[in-house]
């Protein structure tokens, strides 16, 4: 029983120091709502609780930097550092349209096989087969258009969105394009409908509100070499748009 | 407690080849923003991002896992266990398969609670079978299927039937395999006990244990795991997200169509891609038009058995030799699994008239 002496453990401490940074890392982000660029706000509650958790695992650690002997820094407190110091250093702005490059559009819905409408047309659609897409029913428009494009034939249709082109698409094509995310930034995708538009150039990567028609095409994808049939809009007018507060469609599974 | 300065040494020379790892992808990534500066800081941001982003994802159901992994260490003895498990091993294993139903953990929770398990007397196969089984059948999971393929419900049964098969086969052959102890070295020797907060010093806690001391067990068990599997998991989102920023997409889906190649494909998207098992079903319809039905059946199987982050924490958990066989494992059976679902599903469901 020699330990009667003060002792001081650096690598508790550090411990101590990384919880209670990650901790306050995380409170920080909810509180300034910066939070939204990263995650679904439904997973929000679980950023909270680790938050939390943390908080208290730190208050009882204190008492084990003067019991605990033996216990020198690990190497691995360095890792716990990095997600510290580049949440430090990096002003958040979520992901950029850019990630269209990595990601790839998905424009192609899978219409085989499937025995269930998505959309109940009389409830959810108003008047006079208008539509108008905002950030609450996009998925289920999207996906609703997407399985029965001769269903939606000559819908009236207005929504917002991303232009994004690649070679593989014709001029005076463009793509109408949101970012989809499901749980997290790692899991987004980013998903569009093809527009036919002939009358000015866009530009990439602009935010733009348009309002055309729906109509069908036949699209070859570049890898399979597989025609599928696509709804099409035929762009009336187009009009620039700010890009919204958030970047993202959200999915809720509740709705 | 002088086992606690050979515990590290093997751990510590692995933390420190993937520190190093780490370091040197970081310190390309910030010489190629010197050296190129016109090179876009779009892509460097969806690094950031997405890195974050699976931090903020995962990080809690570590800590969840933890917590659950103390809880079974401190309330469950291994008599117990021992007695609840059949007697029968193919009952077990299915046992084992189907307890995801009512245990909602995700896959990265379920690391730390698996190691506990088996430290506990579980019969490694039947704690693997466990372990493969939790991401996929869970009714959190179940339900996101479920919205993500609206309409086509037989891709909920799909995964659910083809997951049990795959998992129970792996933790069947896993045996026959591996014969041994299965765990790391330093795992075994149990040798983390952390020392109670509470200022006494005698460790003797089974005899004289007032409830305080239950509380304080907790904490430090729920700490130390914590740092055990965060750290690789932390690692593990880093390269996943250095791969899924700087590798497009389209490379991938370039190698190949057609039945074998689809399944390849999306094997290696759902390795790098690394997402928790509620979400993928939403990336995995975005290629349903696009690749078979039985690769994406893959991939909804193979994604929450082993991923970048996963792979990492496996090898923090058990020996290097019990990992390889067991990563062998899980992509062959998948593979399997896969080939056998493009087969079976347009079958069935020409069968049942297509429910």
């Amino acid at each position: 029983m020699n330990n009667k002496k003060l002792n001081f453990n650096l690598g508790e401490f550090t411990w101590l120091i990384l919880m209670l940074a990650i901790s306050f890392y995380f409170y920080r982000l909810v509180h300034t709502k910066n939070i939204y660029m990263f995650i679904n706000p439904n997973m929000v509650k679980y950023v909270v609780f680790a938050s939390g958790a943390l908080l208290i695992l730190a208050f009882f650690q204190i008492p084990k930097i003067i019991n605990t002997l033996e216990h020198k820094p690990k190497f691995g407190y360095l890792i716990f550092m990095i997600p510290i110091i580049i949440g430090i250093l990096v002003n958040p702005v979520g992901l950029t349209e850019q990630v269209t490059q990595v990601k790839g559009v998905n424009i192609v819905e899978d219409t085989t096989t499937r025995t269930k409408p998505i959309i109940n047309s009389d409830s959810t659609i108003h008047q006079e087969g208008q539509i108008v897409m905002e950030d609450k029913n996009y998925f289920t428009f999207l996906t609703g258009i997407a399985e029965e494009p001769n269903k939606f034939k000559n819908f009236k249709i207005t929504l917002t969105g991303f232009v994004y082109k690649n070679n593989n698409i014709k001029n005076g094509q463009f793509i109408i394009a949101r970012m989809l995310m499901t749980c997290c930034a790692a899991d987004t995708q980013v998903v569009g409908f093809l527009c036919d538009y002939n009358e000015q150039n866009l530009d990439k990567d602009a935010w733009v509100e348009i309002t055309g028609v729906l109509d069908t095409t036949n699209y070859t994808d570049s890898n399979s070499k597989q025609d599928s049939l696509i709804p099409l809009i035929k762009v009336q007018s187009v009009k620039k748009v700010v890009p919204p507060a958030s970047k993202y469609i959200y999915i809720n599974n509740t709705n | 407690m002088e086992s606690g300065t050979d515990f590290s040494t093997n751990n510590k020379i692995l933390t420190i080849i993937i520190g190093l790892a780490t370091l040197l992808l970081f310190s390309i990534n910030i010489l190629r923003n010197i050296v190129m500066p016109q090179i876009n800081t779009d892509t460097l941001n969806n690094f950031y991002t997405i890195f974050i982003s699976i931090v903020l994802e995962g990080l809690p159901f570590i800590i969840i896992g933890a917590l659950i992994s103390s809880f079974i260490q401190i309330f469950i003895s291994e008599e117990n266990i021992i007695k609840i498990i059949p007697k029968n091993k193919l009952m077990g294993l299915f046992f084992a398969a189907i307890v995801g139903l009512i245990f909602p953990v995700c896959d990265c929770a379920i690391i730390p609670v698996t190691r506990r398990l088996i430290k506990k007397g579980i019969p490694t196969s039947l704690a693997i079978t466990f372990m493969l089984s939790v991401p996929i059948v869970n009714p959190i999971v179940l339900v996101s299927t479920y919205y993500a393929f609206k309409g086509k419900i037989y891709m909920l049964f799909a995964r659910l039937i083809f997951g049990i098969i795959a998992a129970m086969v792996i933790g069947y052959l896993i045996d026959l395999l591996h014969t041994g102890k299965s765990l790391k070295y330093s795992i075994q020797l149990n040798n983390f006990t952390p020392s109670c907060g509470c200022g006494c010093h005698n460790h003797q806690h089974n005899k004289q244990v007032h409830k305080f001391h239950y509380l304080f067990d907790i904490i430090d068990y729920t700490s130390s795991e914590t740092y055990d599997t965060g750290k690789l998991f932390i690692i593990g989102a880093l390269i996943s997200a250095l791969v899924q920023s700087y590798i497009p997409k389209e490379y991938i889906l370039s190698i190949g169509q057609g039945n074998l190649y689809s399944i390849i494909v999306m094997f290696v998207l759902a390795y790098i891609l690394s997402i928790c098992s509620q979400t993928d079903a939403f990336i995995a319809r975005a290629f349903l038009g696009q690749f078979t039905i039985g690769s994406v059946v893959g991939f909804l199987i193979l994604g929450p058995m082993l991923d970048i982050k996963n792979t990492l924490m496996l090898t923090g958990t058990f020996n290097r030799k019990f990992t390889i066989k067991l990563i062998f494992l899980i992509i062959s059976i998948c593979f399997i699994m896969a080939v056998s679902a493009n087969y079976i599903i347009p079958i069935s469901l020409k069968l049942l008239g297509g429910v």
